[in-house]
Parts: structure tokens; C-alpha cells; sequence
């Protein structure tokens, strides 16, 4: 196992339940690793923890087995974010150069995996033109290079092609199921039940901060007695009620 | 090092890129230095006291008359006025001048005030030499000798108090010098000996330490307004830089940068390094103002006495307290409203009591007091201790401290709201 979370608990101050509370979960090496849960179910808490954001009431993670020390492992973990973090007023070029060299990667490294990305997901053409100007598609396959320019071990993807177009959606899995059969370890969060369905190797379903249902797409929904799909499967786990959250 | 230089490039060109806050940081404070200088430059000259234009009307041409606008003369704080466009000051003529501001004081000696005088210092002589003759009034019956004094409304009150007393010394030396010669005068008819001359009055005076002329330096409009908007521009760039922040940390990209191995601490040197460079830019382009722009409009030219190298040294210095507030403001602040009506409203406050606007030594006492605790006075006071008094940098050691005090708690702040905000 590439990342381990051992009894997790998390309350945010002044809030009456736990936003996670004793979750146990094994991320696989080179494995895409889904997390899907309603909204308001503690992805985005679970999300900041294993990035290391976010500081933890209880429990313990592992890296490889061995206890992880943020500070020193910073390197190891990419994320996209759910929101374009990008400057908006600096080119693509310019978002990524800048990003790469944050992690002190050389420039001649970091302007090869530059090309090389951006041609991969069809915008090295557009590499001199500002983010303002770029459509949300371009704007999401932008996010996803800047997450991964330092070569992390573990890619955390928070909801990567939200708002995009087909084409863009199919590009974006296309790269990223290429990154991971070049051995790049993933944890992707979704509300696309179709999209976790397809690319996920395992899938864990969150709600209310709990582990509610985890295996494999196909194991998730042969358990599920009627289910046909991961949404199915979803919808039986967690209700049909709507969260105002 | 890559870090370093990759996020001052980044700073840089996301500075260049905001058009329309440069347009602000620029155009506001050569707008605001040349509007300011035209305004004050007539109110400032009037508190200048190399010089006071005073008007006197004088109703006596005596001895006493001529006396006190000798000495009135000799003291070379003066330009003596006693007639307007021509014609002899009537009394209504002069006190519309000084309403007008034309004249900052006007004198009136009324008419008899010599003879007065010397009726009542022979009256004192035969009090006290009965031999010489002649009636004694009781007190109650002599003249009184009474010079008029008008000001313009604008002269404060330490001020008038000053001239005020500087009458009521050459009276004194007037009234000395007839004594003395009356008392003369009747020792000769007494003992029929001769004795020529004047009282010594030069025998007594007062000596001033050079050093305490410092104290009462007043900058004209020029020398106070070019540093002050210069001041108030670079503390401006506290609205767009804490807006930036917000940005930053709204977009998610601060989010990147903590998740980084390279320390926060880089992103914010970087930051401030290049809006130092920008309030050099802002300070240069200010100095230019002052010392081509102005001169051709009828203004003082600003000069720096070539201390070139100290203004630009100070200036990238007061650029580095503004920004570590900017920063610590942005870091503060939860959206970009708050960021901006915070920013804005606080550069307001401390340029207000500051003196930016109105010059500290027009303020009462107390809200100079005030003053002093506002580091856009503290910027303030440095420049002015640069053109004023030709110090150079290494002078400006008390202003120096506090302004690097200033930055090292703004950024401290920056560091601690950040952690707790994931910027």
C-alpha cells in the first residue's frame, strides 16, 4: 500500500458531529483509488487530510508503512483541486513554469515534462495565451498538468474534469489511465458515478463521515442486490434524499 | 533559488498585468501632488516666518513711530508695508488686506502716541525730581499709549503671541531710550554738566544655538507635499496587493503554494521585493514632478540636495513597510470587500493623522502627540529630515528602526493569520 489512514477522526471547531470519524482506508500502489460520497459526506475533509492541509484529531497514516511526516514528503503528493488554482492573468506557460519551480524541479526538466504535457492534452499550442482567456475545459486539463508536474508518487484528483465538455472529459481520463500505467498512484473523487465507474480500480463510498460500502466497481455493484451501476449502488447506500449541504 | 526568482518573475509580471491598479497608484498621487501644491502653496508661504508681510498705519509720525518701525525693520523677519498700490494705508483700507490675506498683521499707531508717551514720562520726572518744577497729574489723568494690533485669522496663536511680544520689547526699548534721555536731560540742567549719547541698548541681547533652528523648519507646499503623496501612494498599494492576496487564496493557487516544499516565506520576500521596486518607481516618478513639473507652474522645485541615493534607499524601504501591511491586511481579510474597505479606510486614517494632509506642525499639540504613532509620519519625518535638514540615510537611524519594526510585525502577522487561513 502506497498511503494507509488508521482510525482518522476530525471535528471542526464548534461543529456538533465529526466531519470524519474512524475512517480506516488503503490506498494501493499504482492503482486509481475512487472516493465517492454524497455532498457534505466528508470527501473534502478526508481530501485535505491526505494532502496535508489539514490537521487530524485522532489515528495515524502510513506512507509505505512508515509513519508520514508532511514537511518532509511534501514532493510525493500532487493535487487538483476542484477549483482552477491558477493565476488568471499569466499564460499557461508562465502558470506552469512558475508551479514547476516551486518544487525547485530544473528548468530544462521542467520544460520538457511542460511540453510534453501540454501537447498531450492538446494545448501547447495555446501555452502563450493567458488562463483568463481559456475555456473551462482548457482551464481543467491545465489544473490537472500543474498537479503533476513534480512527478508525484500519489495524485490526489478532486472532481479533475468537472464542467468539461466530452472530448475534454475523454482526454482528461485518457491521460490520466496513461499516468497510471506508467506507475503513478491516484485518488480521484467524483459526483460522475459513470466516470469513477470506468476509470476507478477501487472505490470507497463515504457518508457521514463513515466508510459505508469499499472494493472494486464490479465488486460494489454484484453486492448490491438489483443494482446495475455504481449510481445504482450509490443511491442504495447513501438514499434518495436530497443534502442541502 | 529557482523558487526565488521564479515567483519575483511571477510577481512581476502579475503587477504589470493589473493595469488599471498601476493607472491608480500612479495617476492618484500626480493628480493629488500637483492639486495639493497649487492649493497650499498660498497657506504654507504665509506660515513661512522668513518673511511676514505686516501692514502698519501710522497715525503718529513721531519719535515713537519712527522707532518702532525701525526696529520692526531691523529685525528681518519683515516686509513692511505702509502703503497699497500707491496711496497710504487708511486703517479700513489695510484691515480688508489683512482679511484678505494680503498682509499677515497690521500695526496701527494711533496718533499722539510720541507726545503721550513723553507727557507721561515727564510727569514721572517731576514726580520724582520736584526742583524741575511744574504740575504732577495724578495717574488716573495721563494718556494711554495703546498700539493696535490686527491678524490674519490664519496665524496661530504661538505665533502671535511671538510678535506680540516682540512689540511690546521695542515699546519697551522706545520707552527706555526717553527716560533715559529725560532723566539726562534734567541731570545736565541740575548740574550743568554735559552728557552726551544713547542708552546701550545694544550692551544687551540673546544668543540662540544654531543647532535649535532645526526645530522650527516649515517645508513649503513642494517640500511637504511631494514626500507626503509619495508616502500615501506607496501605503496605497496596500488595496491592490491585499486584494491579490484574497486571489490568491480564492482561486486555490495559495493552496499550491503551501502544498510546495518551498517555505511560504518566499512567496511573501518575493512579493514584497517587487512593490519595494514599485514604490521606487512611484518615489522617482514623484521626485520628477517636484523638480520639473512644479517649477513650471509657478511652484518651489523639490530638491534633495543630490541625496539621490538615500531617497531611493528610503523610499524601497518605506516600500517595504507598506507591502508586509498590504500582505498582512490580505492575510487578515476574508474576501476581497473587507480586504479593499479595511486597506482603504486604514491608509485614509493614518495619512489623516499622519500629517499628509494637513502638515503635523499645523496640528494641535495633542493631535501631534497622535501623529507620531502613524508610520506615514514616520515616512514622512524621514523625507522631510532628507530635504529639510540634508541628512543622509545613515541620519535616519530612529525613523529607519521604527519602519523596520513596522514591516517586521505586518509580516508576522502576514505568517501567523496565513498558516491559519491555508494560504
Amino acid at each position: 500500500m502506497i498511503l494507509e489512514l488508521k482510525s482518522i477522526s476530525k471535528t471542526y471547531r464548534k461543529a456538533s458531529e465529526a466531519a470524519v470519524s474512524n475512517v480506516d482506508l488503503s490506498v494501493p500502489e499504482s492503482k486509481i483509488f475512487g472516493l465517492i460520497g454524497p455532498n457534505g459526506a466528508g470527501k473534502s475533509t478526508l481530501i485535505n487530510i491526505i494532502s496535508g492541509l489539514l490537521s487530524y484529531d485522532s489515528g495515524k497514516i502510513l506512507w509505505k508503512g512508515k509513519p508520514l511526516k508532511y514537511t518532509e514528503n511534501k514532493s510525493k503528493f500532487g493535487l487538483v483541486p476542484q477549483d482552477i488554482a491558477l493565476y488568471s492573468k499569466l499564460t499557461a506557460l508562465e502558470n506552469l513554469d512558475f508551479l514547476g519551480s516551486q518544487y525547485n524541479i530544473p528548468k530544462n526538466i521542467r520544460n520538457e515534462r511542460i511540453s510534453d504535457y501540454l501537447n498531450s492534452l492538446g494545448l501547447y499550442d495555446k501555452r502563450n495565451q493567458q488562463i483568463r482567456y481559456f475555456s473551462g475545459g482548457m482551464k481543467r486539463r491545465i489544473n490537472i498538468i500543474a498537479g503533476l508536474l513534480h512527478n508525484p508518487e500519489l495524485l490526489i484528483l478532486d472532481e479533475p474534469s468537472v464542467g468539461t465538455d466530452v472530448q475534454s472529459k475523454n482526454a482528461i481520463h485518457e491521460f490520466l489511465l496513461d499516468l497510471n500505467r506508467q506507475g503513478m498512484s491516484m485518488i480521484y473523487t467524483s459526483h460522475m458515478m459513470d466516470e469513477a465507474e470506468q476509470i476507478c480500480d477501487e472505490i470507497i463510498i463515504i457518508d457521514k463521515g463513515r466508510i459505508i460500502d469499499e472494493g472494486s466497481p464490479e465488486e460494489l455493484i454484484n453486492n448490491c442486490q438489483g443494482a446495475n451501476s455504481l449510481e445504482d449502488v450509490f443511491l442504495h447506500k447513501t438514499g434518495k434524499e436530497i443534502r442541502n449541504l | 533559488m529557482i523558487a526565488l526568482l521564479a515567483s519575483i518573475r511571477k510577481e512581476f509580471l502579475l503587477l504589470i498585468r493589473d493595469r488599471a491598479g498601476l493607472i491608480f497608484l500612479f495617476v492618484m498621487p500626480i493628480v493629488l501632488v500637483v492639486l495639493m501644491t497649487l492649493l497650499q502653496d498660498k497657506t504654507v508661504k504665509k506660515l513661512q516666518v522668513e518673511r511676514m508681510d505686516i501692514a502698519i498705519v501710522n497715525h503718529d509720525k513721531g519719535i515713537v513711530s519712527d522707532a518702532i518701525i525701525r526696529g520692526l525693520s531691523e529685525m528681518q523677519i519683515f516686509n513692511i508695508h505702509q502703503v497699497l498700490k500707491g496711496d497710504t494705508m487708511s486703517l479700513k483700507v489695510a484691515q480688508e488686506a489683512v482679511a484678505k490675506g494680503v498682509f499677515q498683521m497690521l500695526v496701527l499707531i494711533p496718533k499722539k502716541t510720541s507726545s503721550r508717551i513723553k507727557r507721561i514720562i515727564s510727569n514721572e520726572l517731576r514726580k520724582q525730581l520736584p526742583s524741575m518744577g511744574g504740575n504732577v497729574l495724578a495717574d488716573s489723568l495721563l494718556p494711554k499709549v495703546e498700539l493696535q494690533l490686527y491678524f490674519d485669522p490664519i496665524i496661530k496663536g504661538s505665533l502671535r503671541l511671538a510678535l506680540n511680544s516682540a512689540l511690546m520689547q521695542l515699546m519697551a526699548d522706545v520707552r527706555t531710550m526717553l527716560v533715559f534721555k529725560s532723566y539726562t536731560a534734567a541731570l545736565e540742567k541740575m548740574t550743568g554738566n554735559s552728557n552726551s549719547g544713547d542708552f546701550p541698548l545694544d550692551k544687551f541681547s540673546i544668543t540662540e544655538d544654531a543647532n535649535t533652528y532645526d526645530n522650527i523648519q516649515i517645508p513649503s507646499s513642494t517640500q511637504h507635499n511631494v514626500p507626503a503623496w509619495t508616502v500615501f501612494a506607496i501605503f496605497f498599494m496596500v488595496v491592490p496587493l491585499s486584494s491579490q492576496i484574497i486571489s490568491e487564496r480564492e482561486e486555490g493557487s495559495a493552496l499550491r503554494l503551501k502544498m510546495s516544499p518551498t517555505p511560504i516565506a518566499v512567496n511573501f520576500i518575493s512579493r514584497i521585493f517587487i512593490y519595494s521596486l514599485l514604490a521606487v518607481v512611484q518615489g522617482v516618478t514623484l521626485l520628477l514632478i517636484g523638480e520639473y513639473i512644479l517649477p513650471l507652474l509657478g511652484m518651489d522645485t523639490f530638491d534633495i540636495h543630490n541625496s539621490y541615493f538615500s531617497f531611493l534607499m528610503l523610499t524601497f524601504i518605506i516600500g517595504m513597510a507598506a507591502s508586509a501591511f498590504g500582505i498582512a491586511i490580505g492575510s487578515v481579510s476574508k474576501t476581497h470587500q473587507q480586504a479593499s474597505i479595511i486597506g482603504s479606510i486604514m491608509v485614509v486614517i493614518l495619512a489623516a493623522i499622519g500629517g499628509i494632509w494637513v502638515p503635523t506642525y499645523m496640528m494641535p499639540d495633542n493631535m501631534a502627540i497622535v501623529s507620531s504613532l502613524s508610520p506615514l509620519n514616520w515616512a514622512l519625518n524621514a523625507y522631510y529630515d532628507l530635504v529639510l535638514k540634508n541628512y543622509e540615510l545613515y541620519q535616519l537611524g530612529d525613523i529607519l528602526l521604527k519602519l523596520i519594526l513596522f514591516f517586521a510585525v505586518s509580516l508576522l502577522i502576514a505568517v501567523l493569520f496565513g498558516k491559519r487561513k491555508n494560504i
